[in-house]
């Protein structure tokens, strides 16, 4: 692990043409996401960062999807500063990820948005700055900004800030977890709070979309599992109750909504609001058995939305537009393409045997253990999700194709790669999990 | 020669397919093997295989049938450009359906479960027409409800601490499990709430229909009920609810097909009718007599459904009966093969579907928990399945129908006549080997020489009727219209189980759409936040307009205000 990221490092830093040395990562990653999670033990360095298996899979992952992203816009304009920003956003994710103060933690997560935007702009003209802008900061900061506030609270009346081992006083117990949840919530995505997602996608390039959905969006179920792991909640008190009911009627509605849309882009970000709340429901049902299956699904999601993502580009690079009624008959033009959209859309929908599927098995357990209506509502949720991966799949590749474009320009090799490379992990990380 | 040898591998696969049917008959122990694949916490899955008897004369079963319809595929799919793409399909297919028989584990079942909804989507999808895409959208998605249910009771035996669902005796177990299971066995076999797929799923290609849809992605919800029978057994409420709604399906599937015109949905439904008569038997506590007509089935719809592929194929694409006829002098070898397989289906004396049918009936006759009704509707759904036989028989082989008058020279390729030879054989001595390993276990038949006599003639009332009613009496039931709509379209059944569904899903996601996504979740979040602040700010922008004015009105008041106190005090 050390080792590819100073790899990595070294290759984004020192060596001006990326390409290759991007390739040799991404191999590298897929083998340090491998070794990594068989390590379960957690270990300190220095009262600044920890490790255990969770934190592992997370760093590797922000290398893995960063690489990926970047060889997707290979031909951006404005080169340099682009790769500034893809570097600088990953970086900011790897420390937000390994740092062990919750203070930290915030602070950076809190950094990601500032610095998603400024790539949201990147590509955009200033009336798609304002409006993505208006909606990440009124999500953003203002929940942040209550998230904050109550971490000042918490680090000034507790000596421990350690998000690994430190311990609760009873009082504002309930302040702190709504106002600590909310900021964590509204990055999840859950339903309510989802706004800015599609919106946010559908202004960002390729690379930005990738590493939304692939990491940054990880960023939220990394930190309610942190803080789970040392807040005592009340299981049977209201509020608790209130927010799974919410969350898998949200996931519910949002996989509904799903097939209401009209844009690739926005279509693939409604999924993962959709699979956040499987997330959530792990993480919050406390137990082993949930929050291994909300890891296992935040990786199989990382690694899906971002190779769907990735498709979406290369639908769009093809048709020159993101509409769905614009993409058809994918099939006539370039099977292989077809083929790379139909092994990641299954994955979404948790087909076998992809990290998605084993993920929901655990997550299926746990909510029949917690209530047969969830249950219900889980069995609905999955169905959902195959509806809208196949209606993404048929309607993008089947029939007769569009001929509206008069010169049509074809994938090329690297395109359909970097959806392998995409595939491979989500379909046989299973082996290798602890 | 040459084609022999280009065949070769897929001959192999046959007689490897007869060896392990030959191996399962004989067999009398089970071997399991299993491999530990994730371990954590109070929680493991591993990947195991079963080879018993049951599972190996099914493999066979498949290897015989897939082995036969490739051979079949390089007649029929000849001019297909994508050939290979194809042929990849549908053996990805056959592995997918291979795990889905081998592997007991219920979470391992998924990857073959899955595997066949995923596979079926795509070779029903085949065709790129509108018509294929929403027939293998129905497929897919009725197929996904049965995949939910499987993870549903994934998610119930979470709580019992053991995946294999084959030799599960429950004992404190919530006997819900039991109807989760039934139902999604009920998906893959297209009975009664889920059976608007099967007809629709016939948009795929004659050998993918004859393959897939005949004879092994819809036995998969037979095989899983059959195999979980001990589970099944355990809750009356779900055998109850299996027998109620089987019989219902062979009753409906048997009328239907007695009224439809396409020869491909006659076949389809006759399959339908089948499936459910297998369910009918699992449901009155047979499941070993259930598996034997499944694999009769399998074998001599396969043949019959590659029958009716040659025939569709030769003669231009005309899937209507009304248009097909006298074919026996056209296609002598195909229609003695479809004629074995329907004679087989109908259940006529001493062929292979006689003897699992036969079994079937006799021991539904001696069976008490019976009521005379359930009886009734059985015999029905019997009759209609000779009728129709009758009627596929007659208009297609040997009657004399005015409306085509082909003039092509047919010709019956060796890799159309290879496949229905291997069939062929099947069809006609499955029953009798396998007969004999029935009687291995224990069912012991005492009826009256009467009843059994009736049995017997059974196959024979469809094709009396099919006489009279035409040639004696006259009296055509298809010139009645409205009764033929209702039968055309299965008993309205799309309209009222998949319409409904589909039309609930897209009106309540509209809504969702617009009331909470670009309604209130826009109106109490960003634009309502964003409105209001700017109502705030130019309320700011009037005051500080007015500056002097307000800071004159408000001091004087203050004034007044103050004077009056002071007056007043």
């Amino acid at each position: 692990m050390v080792k590819s990221l100073a790899i990595s490092l070294i290759a984004l830093i020192i060596m001006k043409d990326l390409n290759m040395s991007i390739i040799g990562l991404s191999l590298l990653t897929i083998t340090s996401l491998m070794t990594t999670s068989t390590a379960i033990s957690s270990v300190e360095m220095g009262g600044l960062y920890t490790t255990d298996f969770v934190m592992g899979l997370m760093v590797t992952l922000t290398l893995f999807v960063a690489a990926l992203s970047h060889l997707s816009s290979v031909k951006t304009a404005r080169k340099s500063s682009f790769n500034l920003m893809v570097v600088s956003i990953t970086l900011i994710l790897l420390m937000s990820f390994s740092v062990s103060s919750f203070f930290l933690f915030f602070f950076f997560r809190e950094s990601i948005s500032t610095s998603a935007i400024a790539n949201c702009g990147m590509s955009m003209s200033a009336s798609a700055i304002t409006s993505s802008g208006l909606y990440g900061y009124l999500y953003c900061v203002w929940f942040a900004l209550l998230s904050m506030s109550r971490k000042g609270i918490m680090c000034k009346s507790n000596k421990e800030k350690n998000k690994v081992c430190s311990k609760y006083s009873k009082e504002k117990r309930y302040k702190t977890v709504v106002t600590v949840y909310s900021g964590l919530l509204n990055k999840l995505p859950m339903y309510p709070f989802h706004l800015w997602l599609p919106k946010a996608h559908v202004e960002a390039p390729v690379a930005g979309s990738m590493l939304l959905a692939g990491v940054v969006l990880k960023l939220g179920g990394y930190g309610l599992l942190r803080f789970m792991s040392v807040m005592q909640m009340n299981l049977s008190s209201v509020f608790y109750i209130l927010l799974l009911l919410v969350n898998l009627a949200g996931g519910l509605y949002a996989g509904l909504v799903c097939v209401r849309q009209v844009d690739l882009k926005c279509l693939v970000a409604y999924s993962s609001v959709a699979h956040m709340s499987l997330v959530l429901l792990g993480v919050l049902s406390n137990t082993p058995v949930g929050v291994m299956g909300a890891v296992i699904i935040m990786i199989g999601h990382g690694l899906c939305s971002s190779g769907l993502f990735s498709y979406v580009n290369v639908a769009y690079k093809m048709s020159h537009s993101r509409l769905l009624v614009m993409n058809k008959g994918g099939l006539l033009i370039c099977p292989s393409l077809v083929l790379m959209c139909f092994l990641l859309s299954s994955s979404n929908m948790a087909a076998p045997p992809s990290l998605n599927l084993f993920g929901e098995i655990l997550v299926f357990g746990v909510g029949g253990w917690m209530s047969g209506l969830f249950l219900c509502i889980l069995g609905l949720m999955s169905f959902i999700s195959a509806c809208f991966s196949l209606y993404l799949y048929g309607s993008c590749n089947h029939g007769k194709g569009m001929m509206h474009s008069e010169s049509l320009s074809f994938s090329s090799m690297c395109d359909i790669m970097i959806l392998a490379v995409h595939w491979v992990p989500l379909n046989f990380l299973f082996m290798f999990m602890p | 020669m040459k084609l022999m040898s280009s065949n070769l591998p897929l001959l192999v696969l046959i007689c490897s397919g007869y060896l392990s049917i030959f191996t399962g008959s004989i067999l009398s122990s089970a071997y399991l093997l299993e491999v530990p694949v994730w371990d954590s916490h109070c929680l493991s899955f591993s990947f195991s295989i079963l080879a018993d008897n049951v599972s190996m004369i099914f493999v066979g079963t498949v290897l015989v049938i897939s082995g036969s319809v490739a051979t079949y595929c390089k007649w029929y799919m000849a001019s297909e450009t994508y050939y290979n793409r194809f042929m990849g399909l549908v053996w990805l297919f056959v592995l997918s359906m291979i795990f889905m028989i081998l592997v007991p584990n219920l979470v391992m079942l998924l990857i073959g479960w899955d595997g066949l909804g995923l596979t079926s989507f795509l070779l029903v999808a085949y065709y790129q027409n509108n018509k294929s895409l929403s027939a293998a959208m129905l497929t897919a998605l009725t197929n996904r409800i049965g995949d939910v249910l499987v993870l549903v009771s994934i998610s119930i035996l979470l709580n019992e601490g053991g995946w294999l669902v084959y030799s599960y005796y429950p004992v404190s177990m919530w006997s819900g499990l039991s109807v989760v299971v039934v139902l999604a066995g009920m998906t893959k076999s297209a009975q009664m709430p889920f059976c608007a797929w099967l007809p629709a799923a016939m948009a795929a290609p004659t050998p993918v229909s004859s393959l897939v849809h005949s004879s092994t992605l819809v036995t998969a919800g037979v095989y899983l009920v059959l195999r979980s029978f001990y589970v099944v057994s355990a809750n009356p409420l779900a055998t109850q609810m299996l027998m109620i709604l089987s019989l219902f399906t062979l009753v409906l599937a048997g009328s239907s097909a007695v009224f439809a015109f396409d020869l491909k949905k006659v076949i389809a439904l006759s399959t339908l009718s089948q499936l459910s008569l297998m369910m009918f038997s699992i449901s009155i506590l047979l499941p070993f007599v259930a598996f034997f007509h499944l694999v009769t089935h399998a074998v001599f719809k396969a043949l019959l459904f590659l029958g009716a592929g040659g025939v569709i194929h030769s003669n231009q694409s005309i899937q209507d009966i009304r248009g097909l006829s006298s074919l026996w002098q056209s296609l002598p070898v195909s229609m003695s093969a479809m004629s074995v397989a329907i004679v087989s289906l109908s259940g006529a004396p001493f062929m292979s579907g006689f003897y699992s049918k036969d079994l079937i009936i006799e021991l539904s006759m001696m069976d008490s928990s019976m009521t005379y009704g359930c009886y009734m509707l059985e015999l029905l759904g019997l009759i209609f399945t000779s009728f129709y036989s009758a009627r596929i028989v007659f208009s297609v082989m040997l009657g004399s129908n005015y409306i085509n008058c082909s003039t092509l020279r047919l010709f019956e390729h060796l890799n159309m006549q290879v496949p229905f030879l291997s069939l062929y054989v099947g069809a006609i001595f499955l029953g009798l080997s396998l007969g004999s390993t029935m009687e291995k276990f224990g069912y012991v038949v005492v009826l009256e020489s009467y009843e059994s006599l009736s049995i017997f003639l059974i196959p024979f009332v469809g094709l009396a009727m099919w006489w009279g009613v035409l040639t004696k009496l006259g009296f055509n039931p298809w010139s009645w219209t409205k009764m033929l709509s209702f039968f055309l379209s299965m008993w309205l059944v799309e309209s009222l189980t998949s319409h409904p569904g589909k039309t609930l899903f897209f009106k309540s996601s509209l809504m969702m759409y617009q009331t909470l996504d670009q309604g209130w979740l826009e109106l109490l979040g960003p634009q309502g936040v964003y409105a209001k602040l700017g109502q705030v700010s130019q309320l700011n922008e009037v005051v500080q307009s007015n500056y002097f004015t307000y800071q004159m009105v408000a001091w004087s008041l203050v004034t007044i205000a103050g004077l009056s106190l002071v007056v007043f005090m």
